[in-house]
């Protein structure tokens, strides 16, 4: 009869790479907030506009609307302007709470006593905003891009067109960074994701009507800076072109990538296991 | 016995942690060895900081620690190896026990079934596996407690590093949980674990650290460190027939350094236990005086914490 070894043995099977282990954190947030209906509900509704467009690219094939005018790259910069506050909504919801919840938790002691690095839990916790944030943005962009070329008789649109995807995917990653890591800096200041979030609105539209107002006053345009909607616009400007408007962009890109480096050293300041003395 | 040299779990050099003005660990230069090892120390004393720093949770702001060989800080592969669990709760209250452990052991890397089944077990192993469908928010403290131990253990590790695990669990909660943990230890797994309750560390393990003010004031076993202590004489008690008899003779022994009598035998102090112990048959043969018990009161932990920390 055979005397099994009682002592300890060690895992032997195989891990995940580390590299992809903020993909972990990413999946159980985005499966855990796709599964909600409220979630599931908002998504709908921000379909809508995508819906609407797509109605209006068949019915434009059609020929049933004269009056609509032609399907180009604004259509599509349009689409992704409209779908803007649904990122803010998100950014707020579930976004300002990701880390706040957290932090009033002390969960992230428990995370990072894991093998997961402190940029693994902040880019697994950016990537459920930016999962989101790809189902709003670029996802229904692309399929009505696609509709569109499907639809087309001849390859004009395809040939006049072509560099659109690109844009679309760059202009919804620069504004999927900006928002959400804006909106992950301030739910890593507060353990309440009530004031993360009011944070986040008031940063957003506080810095509009600041912009907005000292526009009005002074007559100078180059208060766009100050605003993050009208920053955001200036950055659709670079990636699709063509608007006389959009005088500062370079200005606007400068403001905007501070904005994102501030809201890096933010989380790298203030995501860290609890720090008590006992 | 193997020629292997002992490895020592973790070592640290030079050890040092502040926050701003306040120093949790200050200097700390030790080698914990394999076993269960208890953490001592008042509230305040850099307990907590230490396991923190071990646990590569906060960077030392000088020196180095090191766990099984190599470096915690910016090392997240060490991780597998080991196992944390904290003082604070850190839950998210409306999950269950089974999806909490889950989530946490596939943060390690493990595929989901074999999360699920090592959480399984892992809950299992704590007594909570009949809880594990409810939502934590609904756990009492000690449940609580159990279920922070169940994802320190579920992935297997080889070190584990446990902040006050008893605190707050029911007399017969705290049996079982020293139990599991010298099992764990009789498994061939190594436990650091911190309490500032002393009979708690003391019914788990001989071999303690005892830290004060951000400093390592002793380490070793507890009886050894005690036999270094020679600023307090040590006591013995002898409960004997005849007290006043066994008095009069040990006055005179030079190792004796006081003595106090009670009608059931004669407390003495001396600095040299050793040879008070082998002196003490003879003279007790010789006088026929029938002892029943010797005690040494303050060859425990207690009377160590107290002697180096109060």
């Amino acid at each position: 009869m055979p005397i099994y070894d009682q002592t300890y043995r060690p895992y032997r099977g195989t891990f995940e790479p580390h590299t992809m282990r903020w993909w972990t954190i990413a999946r159980a947030g985005l499966k855990h907030y796709l599964s909600r209906k409220g979630m599931l509900a908002f998504v709908f509704i921000a379909m809508i506009p995508a819906i609407v467009r797509g109605v209006l690219i068949w019915l434009s094939h059609q020929g049933a609307l004269t009056d609509f005018g032609i399907i180009d790259a604004n259509f599509f910069r349009g689409y992704l302007a409209w779908q803007g506050p649904f990122l803010l909504l998100i950014c707020i919801w579930p976004g300002a709470i990701l880390i706040a919840r957290d932090l009033k938790t002390n969960a992230i002691q428990l995370y990072l006593s894991r093998p997961l690095t402190r940029r693994d839990y902040v880019i697994g916790k950016f990537a459920i905003i930016a999962g989101i944030g790809a189902i709003l943005l670029p996802a229904p962009g692309l399929l009505l891009f696609l509709m569109q070329i499907g639809l087309s008789d001849n390859t004009e649109f395809l040939r006049d067109n072509y560099w659109v995807p690109l844009s679309i995917l760059g202009y919804s990653a620069v504004v999927i960074a900006g928002a959400g890591l804006l909106s992950l800096a301030a739910s890593a200041m507060t353990r309440s994701g009530r004031y993360a979030g009011l944070l986040f609105f008031a940063i957003v539209f506080v810095s509009q009507m600041v912009g907005t107002v000292l526009r009005l006053i002074t007559g100078s345009p180059s208060f766009i800076v100050l605003s993050l909607p009208e920053m955001v616009n200036q950055v659709g400007g670079l990636f699709f072109g063509g608007i006389a408007e959009q005088v500062y962009v370079l200005p606007s890109m400068t403001v905007y990538a501070a904005l994102i480096a501030l809201s890096l050293w933010v989380l790298r300041r203030r995501v860290k296991a609890v720090e008590i003395v006992t | 016995m193997s020629g292997t040299p002992r490895q020592d779990v973790v070592a640290a050099s030079g050890l040092s942690r502040w926050y701003g003005q306040v120093i949790g660990i200050n200097d700390v230069s030790l080698a914990i060895g394999p076993g269960i090892t208890g953490l001592l120390g008042p509230n305040g004393a850099g307990k907590s900081t230490f396991m923190k720093l071990m646990t590569g949770q906060i960077q030392p702001s000088r020196g180095s620690v090191t766990v099984l060989g190599e470096p915690v800080w910016n090392n997240p592969g060490i991780m597998n190896r080991m196992g944390f669990c904290p003082e604070q709760d850190a839950f998210y209250w409306n999950m269950t026990g089974l999806a909490w452990v889950e989530g946490l052991v596939t943060l390690n890397g493990y595929g989901a079934a074999e999360a699920r089944t090592r959480a399984l077990r892992a809950l299992e192993a704590v007594n909570l596996i009949d809880r594990k469908d409810d939502k934590i928010g609904s756990y009492s403290k000690g449940m609580r407690q159990r279920v922070k131990l169940a994802q320190a253990i579920a992935h297997d590790p080889e070190v584990l590093i446990l902040d006050e695990p008893l605190s707050g669990m029911d007399p017969l909660g705290r049996r079982q949980s020293i139990r599991m943990i010298k099992d764990w230890a009789a498994a061939g797994r190594h436990i650091i674990v911190s309490s500032h309750i002393l009979h708690e560390i003391e019914s788990m393990t001989s071999t303690i650290l005892l830290v004060n003010h951000g400093r390592i004031v002793a380490e070793g076993n507890v009886h050894e460190i005690r036999e270094l202590i020679d600023d307090h004489p040590h006591r013995i008690f002898i409960e004997c027939d005849d007290p006043r008899q066994l008095a009069a003779r040990l006055v005179g022994w030079p190792v004796v350094a006081g003595m106090r009598l009670d009608e059931e035998g004669v407390e003495i102090q001396t600095s040299k236990p050793d040879v008070f112990f082998t002196e003490l048959p003879d003279l007790v043969l010789a006088d026929r005086v029938k002892v029943t018990r010797l005690l040494s009161p303050d060859d425990n932990l207690q009377a160590i914490f107290d002697y180096l920390v109060k």
